[in-house]
C-alpha cells in the first residue's frame, strides 16, 4: 500500500492551491491526487464559455498539461474516494487503498436538484462539470429554446452560454430578484437589462411546476398556470458542499466541513478548502460556505502551507464576485446584497451603476457595473475596515490610492506584497 | 511632476508599432501604469509583483501565474476572457483592460527583452528606478 505525505481530494482551484503552497516549502514529500473526474485539471467557471463556443478544450485547462509532473503529484484521475478511515488515515478507491500523512478534502459542491415531475426526462440537465457541458452542447442541435430553474450566477451565466449558441432562453427566478445573494433590487435590474436586450425573458417570482414531454422535454409549466414549448430544461437553483465522505465519521460538519482558521478540520492533520468548507469569512466574521472561486485558492493555498508544517491563518475569505452579462461588468462584494440598515451611496450614469454600503463610517460592501477599474482598491476599503472620513464624497468618482489617508497609503505603497495573510 | 511621459512609453512598448505616432494613431494602447495626481502630489502606480499575488489567487482561467525564477507576475492575454475577477481582487488598483472588441485584462510585464522597463526610461525625473533583490521591484517615490 501506498503512503503519501500529502492526500487531496479533489482537483480543482483549492486543490491547486494546496500543491502550489505545499511544493513553495516541500519539494520532495509525496503527493497523492484523487479525484473522481477525470480531466486534467480544468477552470469550472469556464464551463458555460465552453458551452457557448467560446473556449477551446486545451484553454479548459487551469493549469498546462505537464502540471502533475513538473510538481510531483500522482494523479489518480476517474478514481472516487469511496471511504476514508479518519483514525487509521487511510483512504479507499476501487482501485485500493492508501494511507496519507496528512489529508485535504476539496471535493467541492453538487447541484441540488429540486423534486419536479418530468425531471428525468431526457433533455434535463444540472451544469456543474465539463462533464455536464459536453452532454447539453452535444444535445444543443435538438434545442429551440430553453428554460433555466435559477437566476444565480451558475443559472445566468448558463442562460447567457445559450443565448450565445443561438437559444431562445427563458430563465425563471423563484425570488423576487435574481443574483438576490449578491445584489440588490437595483443593481439586479441593471443585470436583467442586459439580459431582456438579448431578448431573453427573465421571470421572478415563479418557479417551474412541471417538465411535459414523452422521451424528451417538450414543455414546462411554472406554478404562475402558464406553459412554454421548451426543448431543454436546465435546472441550476443552486449548490451543496458534497459531505458523503465525512457523514458519520470524527469531521465536524455544519452546512459544509467545519474549519479553523488554519483551514483544519475538527480532526487534526485533516484540511479542507473550497466549496465544500465552511470557513472564515473576513468580512462578517464568522465561518459560512462560500463557493466563490478567489476563496477557494485563498484556502486551498493555507491549508496547503499548513499541512507542510506551517503557519498561516486564512483571511481573504471574502464574498466577492466579478463577471460579465454579455460583455457587461457587474462586479460585487461584501454586504451588496442588503437593501436597508445602512446608509447607500448609489450613482447612475455614463460609466454605469454604482452602490456603497456604509456602516459605522466603513464601507462593508459595494456594487460596480459598468466602468469597473479599480475595484480592488475599494474592496481594500472593506477588508481593511478604514475608516471613510472625507472618504464618503469621494466614492462616487472612483477612490485612487492617492485618496487615501497618507499612513495607509505609505504602508501600500512602500510595504509591497499583496494579500491580507499574516507572515 | 506628471508629465506622464511613463504612460506614454509603457503604451509605446507595449503595442504592435512601437512608434509613437503610428501607436497613438493606428491603435489605441493602454497604459499598464497609472500617474495619480492631486495637487501638488503625484505618484505613478504599477503592479508590485507581489510575493502572494491575490490577482493570481482570483484569476479563473490560470492567465495569471508568477515566474518562479523572476518573480515576476504574468498574465497571458490569450487565456484571459475578460472577467475582471483580477481587477476586484488587486489592492493596488494596477491591473487595467484593454480596448477593442474583446478586451482583456492588462497588466506590467515589465517589459520583457528590455533590460529597463520603458517607464522608467521614459521618467525625465528619476522618479522610477528600477531596483531588485528585497527591494519592490519597481520604487515609486512620491514627486511632490
Amino acid at each position: 500500500m501506498k503512503t503519501f505525505t500529502y492526500a487531496i481530494i479533489g482537483n480543482s482551484v483549492a486543490a491547486i492551491g494546496a500543491i502550489e503552497a505545499i511544493r513553495s516549502v516541500d519539494r520532495t514529500g509525496s503527493i497523492g491526487l484523487f479525484s473522481d473526474e477525470p480531466h486534467h485539471v480544468y477552470s469550472r467557471p469556464l464551463i458555460t464559455h465552453y458551452l457557448a463556443g467560446e473556449v477551446s478544450e486545451e484553454k479548459m485547462l487551469y493549469r498546462p498539461p505537464d502540471f502533475y509532473e513538473r510538481y510531483g503529484v500522482q494523479a489518480f484521475l476517474g478514481a472516487q474516494v469511496e471511504s476514508v478511515e479518519f483514525e487509521n488515515r487511510r483512504l479507499q478507491t476501487a482501485g485500493g487503498e492508501s494511507a496519507f500523512e496528512k489529508l485535504l478534502i476539496s471535493v467541492g459542491g453538487r447541484p441540488i436538484v429540486p423534486k419536479i415531475a418530468g425531471g428525468d426526462l431526457r433533455g434535463v440537465f444540472t451544469m456543474n462539470t465539463w462533464d455536464d457541458a459536453r452532454e447539453m452542447k452535444s444535445y444543443l442541435p435538438a434545442v429551440r429554446s430553453a428554460m433555466v430553474l435559477g437566476g444565480g450566477l451558475t443559472g445566468l451565466k448558463t442562460a447567457e452560454a445559450l443565448v450565445e449558441a443561438g437559444v431562445r432562453v427563458t430563465v425563471v427566478e423563484l425570488a423576487e430578484r435574481v443574483l438576490s445573494m449578491l445584489l440588490d433590487r437595483r443593481s439586479a435590474e441593471v443585470v436583467v437589462k442586459q439580459f431582456e436586450n438579448q431578448g431573453t425573458r427573465i421571470l421572478t417570482g415563479t418557479t417551474i411546476s412541471e417538465i411535459r414531454g414523452g422521451e424528451c422535454v417538450e414543455s414546462a409549466s411554472l406554478s404562475d398556470g402558464s406553459t412554454a414549448e421548451c426543448q431543454m430544461v436546465v435546472l441550476a437553483i443552486g449548490v451543496t458542499p458534497r459531505l458523503d465522505l465525512v457523514q458519520d465519521t470524527p469531521v465536524r460538519t455544519n452546512r459544509g466541513i467545519f474549519v479553523d482558521r488554519r483551514m483544519e478540520t475538527s480532526v487534526p492533520g485533516v484540511f479542507a478548502a473550497g466549496d465544500v468548507a465552511e470557513a472564515y469569512d473576513a468580512l462578517l466574521d464568522q465561518n459560512r460556505v462560500l463557493p466563490v472561486l478567489p476563496n477557494a485558492y485563498a484556502g486551498g493555498r493555507v491549508a496547503g502551507l499548513n499541512m507542510a508544517g506551517g503557519e498561516r491563518t486564512y483571511d481573504l475569505g471574502a464574498s466577492v464576485n466579478s463577471t460579465t452579462f454579455f460583455g457587461y461588468p457587474v462586479v460585487s462584494a461584501g454586504s451588496s446584497a442588503i437593501e436597508e440598515g445602512a446608509e447607500i451611496i448609489e450613482g447612475d450614469d455614463e460609466n454605469g451603476y454604482r452602490r456603497f454600503i456604509i456602516q459605522d463610517d466603513r464601507l462593508t460592501g459595494f456594487v460596480m457595473t459598468g466602468e469597473v477599474n479599480r475595484a480592488g482598491i475599494v474592496l481594500d476599503l472593506v477588508r481593511e475596515r478604514i475608516p471613510l472620513n472625507g472618504l464618503k464624497d469621494r466614492l462616487l468618482d472612483g477612490i485612487g490610492l492617492i485618496d487615501l489617508p497618507e499612513e495607509i497609503r505609505h504602508k501600500k505603497l512602500r510595504g509591497g506584497t499583496c494579500c491580507h495573510e499574516k507572515h | 511632476m506628471a508629465c506622464r511621459l511613463c504612460e506614454v512609453g509603457c503604451k509605446v512598448e507595449h503595442s504592435e508599432h512601437k512608434h509613437v505616432i503610428k501607436s497613438f494613431k493606428r491603435e489605441k494602447p493602454v497604459a499598464r501604469l497609472l500617474v495619480e495626481e492631486s495637487g501638488p502630489l503625484s505618484f505613478a502606480t504599477q503592479c508590485r509583483h507581489c510575493d502572494e499575488p491575490a490577482c493570481m489567487f482570483g484569476c479563473i482561467t490560470g492567465a495569471i501565474t508568477k515566474d518562479p525564477e523572476t518573480g515576476i507576475v504574468n498574465l497571458n492575454a490569450e487565456k484571459c476572457i475578460g472577467c475582471w475577477t483580477c481587477i476586484l481582487m488587486c489592492p493596488y488598483g494596477s491591473i487595467t483592460r484593454t480596448n477593442g472588441a474583446r478586451p482583456t485584462a492588462a497588466k506590467c510585464d515589465m517589459c520583457p527583452g528590455r533590460e529597463v522597463p520603458a517607464c522608467v526610461e521614459a521618467c525625465p525625473n528619476r522618479a522610477l528606478v528600477l531596483m531588485e533583490d528585497e527591494e519592490p521591484a519597481v520604487a515609486l517615490e512620491d514627486a511632490a
